[in-house]
């Protein structure tokens, strides 16, 4: 099973780095660098499945008061792990089974 | 209302953050200059501004709001923007009809989150930027440390105009720096002139050194001569003090309580008299049709360039479309060209908003900003000109949205109501977008926050009536395999009747990703007739669009066609077909993915 992966670029200023490089990694994130881009703020790349940050604005305005700005695009395809997409299936067939009973 | 010429007109744009207290300044404003005979709150939903009823509920502002404000000889159009972070639309293109911008802050809470943001897009757009420092009468209100956060913000071009006199209840007037005199507020919202207060000299004294240091160093001519003098003279002070306003190199800052009505009629007087007409912000840069670029003069003779700042639906009136005019002038029951869409729209009656009220306008000049109902196919974002010039203005530059849920109506058949509404919705507000998803078979919406498409949701209910469920959207997940496997895909049916009959035999194997599809036919010595080879390929490509596991299409595979057998009578194109997609499917559950299987033929 295949998940989208998307190309994060997250801004934050630099005492918030930690606590986002952090959370990314708890997303299955792979941090590819960090870069200081003024204004005592960093910015964070990383890729990152699509679904551990369909809600990323929310996550990111509480862990930084509204601090935080991101930008997402499509990356790439990636085999995703056995118990998620194991997950994935056992969803759709349930969804499949109730949609039956009706 | 009476037509104003553009030296006569203040644009101005209150930003802020959330709760800094721009809405309720709006109605100080109205209030001081005698268009409210009471101020309403936002806690009481009663302001002129939050008329919206989800503005009310939720005590924020969800939406641009303006009002004019006549004062002295001019008209002040007052635009006051949202403060929440998931309005930033609204708030981008307001800064496109404003000549300057008020940012408001609270002396509870100092420089916030949307503070910053706001200044960054005045600075952005070089537009002229005055502070003021709200909230003065409020419990645990700090001047000074309201003013040090400034400060060490934005730099030193944040200049002290004024002091509080008083502190939290005890404010009571405003130590003016530039003219050093005070004016104090015993009752109403009028000031009464006074002398400076012996105590205040203790932090008005270091307070206009500062000043004169920030004025100093907003002028290279200023700055020599107070390197050389120590001081500056009063008049070069006032000027200097002006220009550098007028240029954004100094951000005056004011002091006051909207709530108490305190220091609001100043605050007027220096809109009146500081703020660039917009006559002195100079001529605005458009596009004509090939791409030339060149400029139109604030001139009401010259021909008409305008741009749509907000659209606003209202349930009895229709679309309202809100414009300001850079060049030219906008007449009642005339015909203007929507350059952006390549359209003329028809212009019946034209009128100010004052919250929700409509004051009608014998015409909107250039300068001006106005309101007209019930347009066709003008978009906010749009720019009036006219037809045989369609200039454009350069488009606002909008943030991607950041939040998807996927909707669907609660109840049946009223898919067209919906899709509908988020047409409407859409083109009011370029920063909330709607998009099928054909792979998932979800309509998705996409905005800024969890606020702003709950605020889309609930207008969805109050102004087209519809109700709607949301789930968070679907993610595209792709099927594929991860070994080799071979499979048999029969399908045979001849008991009486018209039989069918179609066996097939494949191999299936994993391709590098981003492949897509491979279909290779090794079939020997005509196993089955030529034309049902493309019958099991098409079979299986649709049975791979899908899924086999999970809905989702399956890619990046190779599948060999290596046997099968065939009748004379029975056999057809859709019997292979058939056969071609079980002999996928049992391929992928045999072996294509061990480890799925179980699951695929649990019950």
């Amino acid at each position: 099973m295949l998940e989208p992966v998307v190309q994060l670029a997250v801004t934050v200023p630099e005492s918030f780095t930690g606590d986002i490089m952090g959370d990314l990694n708890s997303k299955r994130g792979k941090i590819q660098g960090m870069e200081q881009i003024g204004g005592g703020k960093q910015r964070v790349n990383a890729l990152v499945p699509q679904g551990e940050v369909a809600r990323y604005v929310i996550d990111l305005r509480s862990m930084t008061g509204g601090r935080g700005a991101f930008s997402m695009t499509f990356s790439h395809y990636e085999e995703m792990p056995q118990h998620l997409a194991q997950k994935v299936i056992d969803e759709y067939q349930r969804a499949r089974e109730e949609a039956h009973k009706k | 209302m009476k037509t104003y010429d553009a030296k006569d007109i203040r644009n101005v744009l209150l930003v802020g953050h959330g709760g800094s207290g721009k809405t309720t300044l709006l109605e100080a404003m109205l209030f001081t200059a005698g268009a409210l005979t009471r101020m309403g709150t936002v806690e009481d939903g009663n302001t002129v501004s939050d008329h919206d009823p989800d503005e009310q509920r939720r005590q924020i502002s969800v939406s641009l709001a303006m009002a004019p404000i006549e004062w002295k000889d001019t008209k002040i159009n007052v635009l006051d923007a949202p403060g929440t972070a998931d309005f930033v639309g609204d708030v981008r293109s307001a800064v496109r009809a404003a000549d300057a911008v008020i940012v408001v802050v609270s002396a509870v809470d100092g420089v916030e989150v949307q503070t910053e943001y706001a200044w960054e897009l005045a600075v952005q757009e070089n537009l002229p930027r005055a502070i003021f420092v709200n909230k003065l009468d409020r419990e645990r209100a700090d001047f000074g440390s309201t003013l040090d956060q400034l400060v060490s913000s934005f730099g030193n071009q944040v200049a002290p105009f004024e002091l509080p006199i008083g502190a939290e209840h005890e404010f009571k007037g405003i130590a003016d720096l530039l003219h050093e005199k005070a004016d104090l507020y015993p009752s109403g919202p009028n000031a009464e002139e006074s002398e400076w207060p012996d105590e205040i000299h203790q932090m008005a004294d270091p307070a206009r050194e500062k000043l004169i240091e920030a004025v100093a160093e907003s002028d290279d001519a200023l700055i020599e001569k107070y390197l050389e003098e120590g001081t500056l003279p009063e008049s070069d002070i006032i000027h200097g003090a002006k220009d550098g306003f007028a240029n954004a190199r100094l951000a005056p800052v004011l002091v006051g309580s909207a709530s108490q009505a305190i220091g609001i009629d100043r605050l007027l007087d220096f809109i009146v008299e500081e703020f660039p007409s917009p006559i002195e912000r100079g001529p605005v840069a458009v596009i004509a049709k090939g791409g030339e670029e060149k400029e139109r003069d604030c001139d009401p003779a010259a021909p008409l360039t305008a741009f749509v700042f907000k659209t606003v639906s209202d349930p009895f009136v229709g679309h309202i479309t809100m414009f300001r005019v850079f060049s030219g002038k906008v007449r009642p029951d005339s015909t203007v060209h929507d350059a952006t869409q390549g359209a003329d729209e028809r212009i019946g009656q034209l009128f100010a908003l004052k919250g929700k009220e409509h004051e009608t306008l014998a015409e909107v000049t250039a300068g001006d900003i106005g309101a007209v109902a019930k347009l066709q196919h003008t978009h906010t974002g749009d720019t009036f000109a006219t037809k045989d010039d369609p200039v454009q203005l350069a488009a606002v530059e909008l943030p991607e949205p950041l939040l998807a849920y996927a909707i669907a109506p609660k109840t049946k058949g009223e898919e067209d109501r919906l899709a509908t509404g988020l047409t409407r919705l859409r083109e009011e507000d370029p920063t909330f977008r709607v998009a099928r998803n054909d792979e998932t078979h979800q309509t998705v919406i996409y905005g800024m926050g969890e606020a702003h498409l709950g605020v889309q949701i609930e207008r969805l209910k109050a102004k087209f009536g519809v109700e709607v469920e949301t789930k968070p959207a679907k993610i595209a997940y792709r099927e594929t395999i991860r070994g080799k496997a071979k499979a048999q895909g029969r399908h045979v049916k001849q008991s009486g009747g018209h039989g069918q009959y179609a066996v097939c035999e494949i191999e299936i194997e994993p391709l590098p990703r981003g492949e897509g599809f491979v279909y290779e036919d090794k079939i020997f010595g005509g196993a089955i007739p030529q034309q049902f080879i493309p019958s099991i390929e098409k079979g299986i490509v649709k049975t791979m669009s899908e899924g086999v596991l999970s809905g989702n299409p399956m890619v990046d595979i190779k599948v060999t066609l290596v046997d099968g057998k065939f009748h004379s009578v029975d056999s057809s194109d859709m019997a292979f077909q058939i056969a071609g997609s079980l002999a996928l499917k049992e391929a992928v559950e045999q072996g294509g993915s061990r480890c799925w299987s179980r699951s695929f033929s649990s019950p």
